[in-house]
C-alpha cells in the first residue's frame, strides 16, 4: 500500500510513452474530405478560407444572397400559376399580407477482460507448443524486471506478484503452456501484456535533445515547455513498446449524426382563393335600380391571409459535414378570410343592406354549396335555395361579405439542408424541399365543413418549402432552432372540376427544440 | 530526420500520398493523446481529425526547430484544449467514485501496467482534473504554464492536480485491494 504513495512523477509519462492506438479508417476519410473541400474552396476565391474576417463576411454575404436567390426562385416559380388563374374570367386579388413569418473505444473492460481471460485460458491449457510466451524467459527470472516491479509502484508490485505466482505455476512446465490453441488475438493480447509490463519499467536514461520549439498552428498561445519536457523526458523505447491496439482498427463508417425535433411555426396563411368559373351574372347595386342585370360584371372573390400555426415532429440525419436530410409529420391549422359578393334576393333587394343579408349567402359559400349539395353535408342539403342562387348568378359585387375559413392539414415534409456554418455552436443552414399537404377539412363560416369526400380540395397537394434556419447548440445533445420558411403550393390544391381554385401559401417563423443522438 | 523532412516537404506540396504517410505514421500515437484528454471516443476522433487538418493547413509554420512528433503532439494538445473549452458548458464533472461501478471487477480483470488500463483511469477523472493531470504529469507543463494555458489560477492548477492524483490513488488502492483479496485463478495440469 505504501508503494502507491511513492509513485514517481514520471511514472505516468513513461506509461504512455510509445502508446499507439490506430484510429478508425473513417477519421482519415473525414480528413481527406476536408482537405478536398479546401482544394475546392480555392477554385472559388470568393468563398475564401474563412480565416480572415473579410472571408467570413463574404461567406455570410454569399449565404444571404443564396437564401434570397432561393426565395426569389421559389416565388418566381409560383407566379405563373397565379397569372394563369387571373387569366380566367375570375380575378383574384390575393393579399400576401404580412408574412409573419468502434471505434477503438477505450480498451477498458471488455478488452482487458478478454485479454486476461484468454491469458488464464492459456495458462490452463495443457497442450505443448511453441508460443510467444515461451520465447520470453519467465518474468520472475528477470532480475531487472523483478527489481523494477517491486520498487517502481504498487501497480508494478501487484503485477509482479501476479506474474510471480503465474510463473511459479507455469514456468516449471513451460512447455505445457500452450497458447497455440488460443486464438491469434489471445496470443497477441498476452504478448502485449507482457511486453508492456516489461518496457514500462525498463526505460533508458534521459536523452539530451534540443528543446527549441516550432511555431504552433493554433489560436491559443502555448509555451514551448511541452516540447522541452517531452524531449527531456523522452525515453528510448524498445521496439516492443509500440503496441498497436488492434481492438478496433477496422474501418469505421463516418458517423452520421441524427436528430429529432419538435417545432411550432406561427405564421400567415393565404389560400389565394378564386372562382374556377363565374356564375351567370352579377348585380351591381348602383345600376340595379334602373336597369336590372344590364350591367353585369364579373364577380370576384378575394382572400386575405390570416394567422396559422403548424406543429411538427421531425427527424433528420447529417449526411456530410454540410448536407442533411430530414422528414417528419406535422399538423397545420390555418385561418383565412374570403371577401365575396353578397347574394341578391330580387324580392327584397331594395330593403337589404349588407348587414341584413344572411351571413352565409354569398358567392363563395354558394359555390362550395353547389359542389356539396348532393353530398351528405347536412347543412348544405338543407339549403338548396342557395344552389339555385349560384346557378342563376345573382350577386352584388359592391356588397361583399367576409367569410372565415379554417383549414386543417396534415403535413409531411421532406427537406434537404445545407450548412453554411458546419460544426459551429451557432449554425446556419439553408433548407429546401417539398411538403406533402394532406387535406383534412375546411370549416367555412363556422358552418360548412368541407372534407376530402366533397371533392373540392385535393386530398394530397404539394408545396415547396424554402428557408433558412439558425440552430444554437449549447449542449452536446440539445439545440434550439429558429427558421424562416416560405411554403408555396405547387399547382392547385383543389380538384380540376372544383368550383373554386386555391393556391395556398404559408410563411412563418418556426421555433424548435432538437435532440441530437 | 531526412525522412521527416521529406514528409514535411510532401505535405507542403499538398501531396495527398505523403499526407497519408504522415497520418499513418503518427495517427496512432496522437490518437492516444486525444483519448487522454477527451473521454468520449467519437469526440476524440473528431479532435484528431481537426488536429490533422490543422497540421496540413499550417505545415508551413513547422521549421524543424523541434522534432516533428513533438510539434504534432502540441497541435493535438492545443486542439484538444480548445475542444474542452468549447465543451465546458455541458460537460459534467463526475467524481471517480461515481464511476467506480462501471469499472471491471477484480475477478474479471487485472490491473496490469498497461497504458490502456491507465488511460481508462485518467479518462474517468473529472474533466478539469483530467486536463490538469495530463498537462502536468504527462506533458510536463508546470503549474504556472497550465494556469496560463487554461486561464485559471496557479493554485487551482495545483489543487486540481492534487485532486486528480488523490482520485487515481484511491482507484489504484481499490484495485490492488481487490486483486490481493481475489487473486486470479490459474490452474496447472
Amino acid at each position: 500500500m505504501n508503494e502507491l504513495e511513492n509513485i514517481p512523477d514520471d511514472f505516468w509519462r513513461k506509461a504512455f510513452d510509445g502508446a499507439d492506438e490506430r484510429p478508425p479508417k473513417g477519421v482519415w476519410d473525414a480528413i481527406e474530405q476536408q482537405l478536398d473541400d479546401d482544394s475546392k474552396a480555392r477554385v472559388l476565391p470568393l468563398w475564401g478560407s474563412a480565416s480572415l474576417p473579410v472571408h467570413r463576411a463574404l461567406i455570410w454575404g454569399t449565404g444571404v444572397a443564396a437564401s434570397a436567390a432561393l426565395l426569389l426562385a421559389g416565388w418566381w416559380s409560383v407566379q405563373p400559376a397565379n397569372r394563369s388563374q387571373s387569366a380566367t374570367s375570375v380575378a383574384v386579388h390575393t393579399s400576401t399580407g404580412p408574412a409573419a413569418a468502434t471505434a477503438p473505444t477505450i480498451p477498458s473492460a471488455s478488452h482487458r477482460q478478454n485479454s486476461l481471460t484468454l491469458l488464464a485460458d492459456a495458462a490452463r491449457s495443457s497442450q505443448a507448443g511453441e508460443t510467444r510466451y515461451r520465447q520470453q524467459p519467465p518474468l520472475a527470472e528477470q532480475p531487472d524486471v523483478a527489481m523494477a516491479m517491486s520498487a517502481h509502484s504498487a501497480i508494478s508490485g501487484a503485477l509482479a506478484r501476479h506474474y510471480a505466482a503465474f510463473s511459479a505455476e507455469v514456468a516449471p512446465s513451460a512447455q505445457s503452456v500452450a497458447v497455440q490453441q488460443a486464438t491469434p488475438y489471445a496470443r497477441q493480447a498476452f504478448s502485449q501484456s507482457i511486453s508492456l509490463s516489461i518496457t514500462s519499467v525498463t526505460t533508458i536514461p534521459e536523452q539530451s535533445v534540443s528543446t527549441q520549439s516550432g511555431s504552433i498552428p493554433t489560436d491559443e498561445p502555448v509555451t514551448g515547455t511541452v516540447v522541452a519536457q517531452q524531449a527531456k523526458n523522452q525515453p528510448v523505447l524498445a521496439a516492443e513498446t509500440s503496441v498497436e491496439a488492434t481492438t478496433d482498427a477496422t474501418t469505421k463508417p463516418i458517423r452520421r449524426e441524427k436528430w429529432a425535433s419538435l417545432s411550432v411555426m406561427p405564421g400567415a396563411f393565404n389560400p389565394a382563393v378564386a372562382l374556377a368559373m363565374a356564375p351567370a351574372a352579377t348585380v351591381n347595386n348602383a345600376v340595379y335600380a334602373g336597369n336590372v342585370y344590364q350591367n353585369a360584371a364579373t364577380p370576384t372573390v378575394d382572400s386575405r391571409s390570416s394567422r396559422s400555426v403548424a406543429y411538427q415532429l421531425s427527424a433528420g440525419v447529417q449526411l456530410t459535414d454540410r448536407w442533411s436530410v430530414e422528414t417528419g409529420v406535422g399538423y397545420l391549422s390555418a385561418q383565412s378570410t374570403v371577401d365575396s359578393p353578397t347574394q341578391v334576393n330580387p324580392v327584397s333587394l331594395a330593403m337589404l343592406t349588407t348587414n341584413d343579408a344572411p351571413a352565409t349567402n354569398n358567392l363563395f359559400i354558394d359555390a362550395i354549396r353547389s359542389r356539396t349539395a348532393g353530398s351528405a353535408n347536412a347543412y348544405v342539403a338543407a339549403d338548396r335555395n342557395t344552389v339555385q342562387s349560384y346557378a342563376t348568378g345573382r350577386y352584388s359585387s359592391s356588397d361583399r361579405q367576409s367569410v372565415s375559413n379554417d383549414y386543417q392539414f396534415v403535413q409531411v415534409p421532406v427537406q434537404v439542408g445545407y450548412q453554411l456554418r458546419p460544426r459551429k455552436r451557432l449554425g446556419l443552414a439553408l433548407i429546401g424541399g417539398f411538403l406533402t399537404n394532406i387535406f383534412v377539412r375546411n370549416t367555412v363560416a363556422s358552418q360548412v365543413v368541407v372534407t376530402p369526400s366533397d371533392d373540392i380540395y385535393r386530398s394530397l397537394s404539394w408545396a415547396a418549402s424554402l428557408g433558412a434556419r439558425f440552430r444554437y447548440r449549447p449542449s452536446q445533445h440539445w439545440s434550439a432552432s429558429l427558421a424562416g420558411l416560405y411554403q408555396p403550393t405547387i399547382g392547385n390544391s383543389t380538384t380540376s372540376d372544383s368550383p373554386i381554385r386555391s393556391h395556398p401559401t404559408s410563411a412563418g417563423m418556426s421555433f424548435g427544440v432538437d435532440y441530437h443522438f | 530526420m531526412q525522412d521527416e523532412y521529406e514528409l514535411v516537404e510532401g505535405c507542403r506540396r499538398q501531396n495527398r500520398i505523403v499526407q497519408r504517410q504522415l497520418y499513418e505514421r503518427f495517427a496512432g500515437k496522437l490518437f492516444v493523446v486525444c483519448k487522454r484528454y477527451i473521454r468520449d471516443p467519437d469526440e476524440a476522433e473528431d479532435v484528431l481529425q481537426d488536429a490533422f487538418v490543422k497540421i496540413y493547413r499550417h505545415i508551413d509554420s513547422f521549421r524543424f526547430e523541434c522534432p516533428l512528433e513533438a510539434w504534432l503532439k502540441r497541435v493535438v494538445i492545443n486542439t484538444a484544449l480548445k475542444h474542452i473549452r468549447k465543451q465546458k458548458p455541458w460537460e459534467q464533472t463526475s467524481d471517480i467514485q461515481e464511476l467506480a461501478p462501471t469499472l471491471p471487477q477484480a475477478d474479471e480483470s487485472l490491473p496490469t501496467l498497461n497504458y490502456q488500463y491507465l488511460l481508462q483511469l485518467i479518462q474517468e477523472l473529472p474533466p478539469g482534473c483530467r486536463t490538469v493531470f495530463n498537462l502536468y504529469a504527462i506533458e510536463g507543463y508546470n503549474h504556472v504554464e497550465i494556469a496560463d494555458l487554461l486561464d485559471i489560477a496557479e493554485g487551482t492548477s495545483k489543487s486540481q492536480y492534487a485532486r486528480a492524483r488523490s482520485l487515481l490513488m484511491q482507484k489504484l488502492r481499490a484495485d490492488e485491494k481487490t486483486l490481493t483479496s481475489n487473486p486470479p485463478r490459474t490452474t496447472t495440469t
